[in-house]
């Protein structure tokens, strides 16, 4: 028995343990950052800290290319370790304990109406975000090199 | 060996090293003055006030000797000629104190000491030409009078920070309280006094500015974190390749192959243990980054006392002006808080405090028809919560009345009918803060409540907090602000590219510019005040476009590390003060951001390292090996130090420091020089140690030497001469004689 939060990504819905989750909040204005990787949809103010939007999709290679994210988008602040960041959905479905799947697959939970959730786990989603978030800058830290003035219009 | 065209004495300081540096580069090496020259006059000024009214030890006029004619060389040296003459002609009161010529007096020490203030007033006003002239004039006058024995005594120079002059001069000439920098390097204390902690009263403006070198390490530092970070990738890759390299080659039959794979493995381990203890010091230097900046944080720390002192003049004048009496009663005065969030404070909270006076508290006569005291109270109250101020501002006026305000919202249009039903009154007052609500006239009249409550509102956020309003109907008001006790301001300008607002440290910012941009190409150089700076379109860096019917943008000229580029934008926003944040673990590996901040709207807006930018309009620097050479720079003075290595670094050598003989031997010791250029006077070990030493070993006897002194006296060349030293310069240096001495023969 795991006590999660369940929530909907689009279409998807996916549970993440409570122990995770700092708290749910109402995304402000988002800004983007030009050379962050996909996977960071861009930063948001959360009580006057600068905290990444997370875009699972894109982090769990559901889709390429990133999908500009707007205010007023729910999001949980999750934290492992020394690492906050917002992870954005699309609404909260149910805050509930539920039990594992038949199958012995950990990763796998049952609602109530019996439908099948995948677990998330947020240490593991953070670690390839920060993987994403390597690559970026090594690819920004290419772009820098070259040295680069003025252009055609 | 070419002869010495001057008198290495005669240390008047002519206007060759003038041209020397661009002016970027010589307030840099003048800061640096500034703060070296401000401990040498110090250690000077303790020397004078020891000193008897009728005798001064020799050793210490020496001493005096020493310190003053260092400090004429390093002047020199950054092109301070004014304070390079005023110490020149110290130097010659000196001279004659020594030989007798001249009388030491108490009289004659306080002419001196008023000299020695007047330099410091220089050192510090280095900055203000038009100041600076002025304070030299003053000096000439003072010197005119020590020459003259002490009789005409000169009028005081003005100092531009009388706080940071020594404390308690001692009037009777019996003794001095030492420098409070160090309390404990005299015995030599006032009677009564004995007791006391010393204390120091500096400007806050020097706060400030040490706070924004802080803010400027802690840039710095995020750079070398993200650049250690990198190098540490780049190892990890280079093992992997080694493991492959190393399983291949020991299959194979090669053993020159093998061996020398062994020898790479064996260096890139180390290279590994390097990078890891690389990173482990960037942590240190995170800790004491931080612990530097909460030190400083503390020290700024005032008590809201004074902030109330501000507000309760304020208070009067707008009772008097509405005709209102009003009482304005405060509490918790000795609440502490940043100096920096009280300043930003100030405007805010006398814009509540005219609104509780204009709007809230109601006339005498309504008050007495209401059972109220006829004089209104207002109670402004700080305390502590956790690691936040709160800040409570009350008065017992009319409130405001939610209906109002709701029938406002609606009648305006800004809120539907349901929305404003469905509202909770809480929600309706926090409508308040609303821009669109606040700033219309007829709400405010009819709720009772000013203009500007979102100017309050973003104010507040910007600096991190938060603030609510609640209101009870004919018992009055009251603004509760959270703010963060402690909050790391800087100086940044802002600015538009594709409807986003960027920040540049301010620092970093010389000017403003236009680009023409109607033609396609775009030029790679921008035509500025003082010459062309490479251009670089940061539309195209952010991934956004150029405005497409604009014939030309706003650039902004940038100077970072004595390199200056412009870069496009859409829209100027200007200069303001913002609250630097990390950006976090997952972000600040990006290496174009040097932090964020959030907007008085909530939005957070990126700051751009300015680094990064450089990097797009220069080359990198020549690699190893192109340069004209590698030499080794040994000087004490920290000005001089970075002086020789801008004129060499731009001759094309590979220039690295030493502070002390000691320090140059050592680096002597691990890499390959092509010269050395030494100072004589060091700490640890002088210069003439060092070039014996350097003589004395088997791999650098050969080692060119140039030695670079304010004491390049006769004996001193002879002794130079007969260690083979290729030449000896006085400060100031002359820049083609240096690069014409290290010039292979």
């Amino acid at each position: 028995m795991k006590n999660v939060i369940v929530f909907a990504l689009g279409q998807a819905r996916y549970a993440v343990e409570l122990r995770w989750v700092r708290e749910v909040f109402t995304v402000g204005h988002v800004t983007p950052v030009p050379h962050a990787p996909d996977a960071v949809a861009g930063v948001v103010n959360f009580r006057g800290a600068v905290m990444p939007l997370i875009d699972l999709d894109a982090v769990l290679g559901r889709r390429s290319g990133a999908q500009a994210a707007r205010a007023g988008e729910t999001a949980l602040l999750i934290e492992v370790e020394e690492l906050t960041a917002a992870l954005r959905l699309t609404s909260v479905v149910e805050v509930a304990t539920l039990r594992e799947a038949p199958g012995g697959d950990p990763e796998l939970l049952v609602d109530s109406t019996g439908r099948q959730v995948p677990l998330i786990q947020p240490p593991e989603l953070l670690a390839r975000a920060r993987q994403a978030a390597a690559a970026a800058a090594g690819q920004l830290a290419i772009v820098l090199s070259r040295p680069e003035t003025g252009g055609e219009r | 060996m070419s002869r010495d065209k001057r008198d290495p004495d005669d240390g008047r300081v002519s206007g060759v090293v003038d041209e020397s540096f661009n002016t970027s580069e010589y307030r840099a090496l003048r800061l640096l003055f500034r703060d070296e020259s401000r401990e040498a006059l110090e250690r000077v000024a303790h020397l004078l006030l020891r000193a008897g009214p009728d005798r001064i030890d020799p050793d210490a006029l020496t001493e005096l000797l020493r310190a003053t004619h260092s400090l004429k060389g390093t002047a020199g040296t950054v092109g301070l000629r004014d304070f390079a003459d005023a110490a020149h002609r110290l130097e010659g009161v000196l001279e004659r104190l020594r030989a007798g010529a001249l009388a030491w007096t108490a009289a004659v020490r306080d002419s001196i000491v008023e000299v020695v203030d007047g330099l410091r007033a220089l050192a510090d006003a280095a900055e203000d030409e038009i100041e600076a002239a002025e304070l030299a004039k003053n000096l000439g006058r003072a010197l005119a009078a020590v020459s003259a024995g002490g009789q005409a005594r000169a009028p005081l120079p003005d100092p531009v920070d009388p706080d940071s002059s020594i404390p308690d001069m001692d009037p009777d000439g019996a003794g001095g309280v030492p420098s409070p920098r160090h309390p404990t390097d005299s015995g030599v204390h006032r009677s009564g006094r004995r007791d006391e902690p010393a204390q120091l009263r500096v400007d806050p403006a020097r706060i400030d500015r040490l706070m924004d070198s802080v803010g400027e390490l802690i840039f710095d530092r995020t750079r070398i974190e993200r650049r250690a970070t990198e190098l540490r990738g780049s190892l990890e890759q280079l093992a992997l390749l080694r493991d492959a390299m190393f399983a291949s080659a020991e299959a194979s039959a090669d053993v020159a192959l093998r061996s020398l794979v062994r020898e790479l493995s064996d260096r890139v381990g180390k290279l590994e243990r390097l990078a890891g203890e690389l990173l482990e010091d960037t942590g240190a230097l995170r800790r004491t980054g931080n612990a530097l900046q909460d030190g400083l944080t503390d020290i700024r720390m005032q008590s809201s006392r004074s902030l109330f002192q501000r507000l309760a003049p304020q208070v009067r004048a707008l009772a008097r002006a509405a005709g209102v009496p009003v009482r304005l009663i405060t509490q918790g005065g000795e609440t502490e808080f940043d100096k920096s969030v009280a300043d930003q404070i100030v405007e805010p909270l006398i814009h509540l405090l005219r609104n509780a006076v204009a709007h809230g508290i109601e006339p005498p006569e309504v008050r007495r028809a209401l059972g109220k005291p006829p004089e209104g109270q207002i109670t402004l109250s700080a305390r502590h919560e956790g690691r936040s101020v709160v800040i409570e501002l009350a008065d017992d006026g009319a409130g405001v009345d939610p209906r109002v305000v709701r029938q406002r919202l609606v009648a305006s249009g800004r809120w539907t009918d349901s929305r404003a039903k469905m509202a909770s009154d809480d929600e309706i007052l926090r409508a308040l803060f609303d821009a669109r609500v606040s700033s219309r006239e007829e709400v405010d009249e009819l709720a009772g409540r000013g203009i500007g409550l979102d100017a309050v509102r973003d104010t507040v956020v910007r600096l991190g907090g938060e603030i609510a309003v609640s209101s009870t109907l004919g018992i009055g008001t009251s603004f509760t602000m959270r703010l963060p006790q402690t909050t790391s301001i800087s100086n940044a300008l802002l600015f538009k590219v594709a409807g986003h607002v960027f920040a540049i440290p301010n620092v970093h910012v010389v000017d403003t510019a236009r680009v023409e941009v109607s033609s396609p190409a775009i030029p790679s150089l921008l035509r500025v005040r003082d010459g062309a700076v490479p251009l670089v379109l940061l539309h195209r860096l952010l991934g956004a476009p150029l405005p497409a019917d604009a014939r030309s943008v706003p650039a902004v000229v940038i100077d970072y590390a004595s390199r200056r580029l412009a870069v496009t934008c859409d829209k100027i926003v200007g200069p303001r003060e913002i609250v630097v944040k990390d950006l976090g673990p997952l972000l600040s590996p990006l290496p174009l951001y040097a932090g964020g901040t959030i907007s008085g709207s909530g939005k957070v807006q990126l700051i751009l390292d300015p680094a990064a930018l450089v990097r797009l309009a220069y080359p990198e620097t020549a690699a190893p090996g192109r340069t004209a050479g590698r030499v080794l720079v040994a000087d004490d003075s920290r000005a001089v130090r970075e002086a020789m290595a801008l004129l060499l670094e731009r001759a094309g050598y590979q220039v690295d420091l030493a502070d002390s003989g000691l320090a140059a031997w050592r680096l002597l010791g691990r890499a390959h020089y092509d010269a050395l250029v030494t100072d004589l006077e060091m700490p640890e070990m002088g210069g003439f140690e060092l070039i014996q030493r350097v003589r004395g070993d088997a791999l650098l006897s050969a080692l060119p030497v140039v030695i670079i002194s304010s004491r390049a006296t006769p004996a001193a060349r002879a002794r130079a001469a007969s260690l083979g030293v290729v030449e000896v310069l006085a400060k100031p240096v002359e820049p083609d004689r240096l690069l014409a001495a290290l010039e292979p023969s």
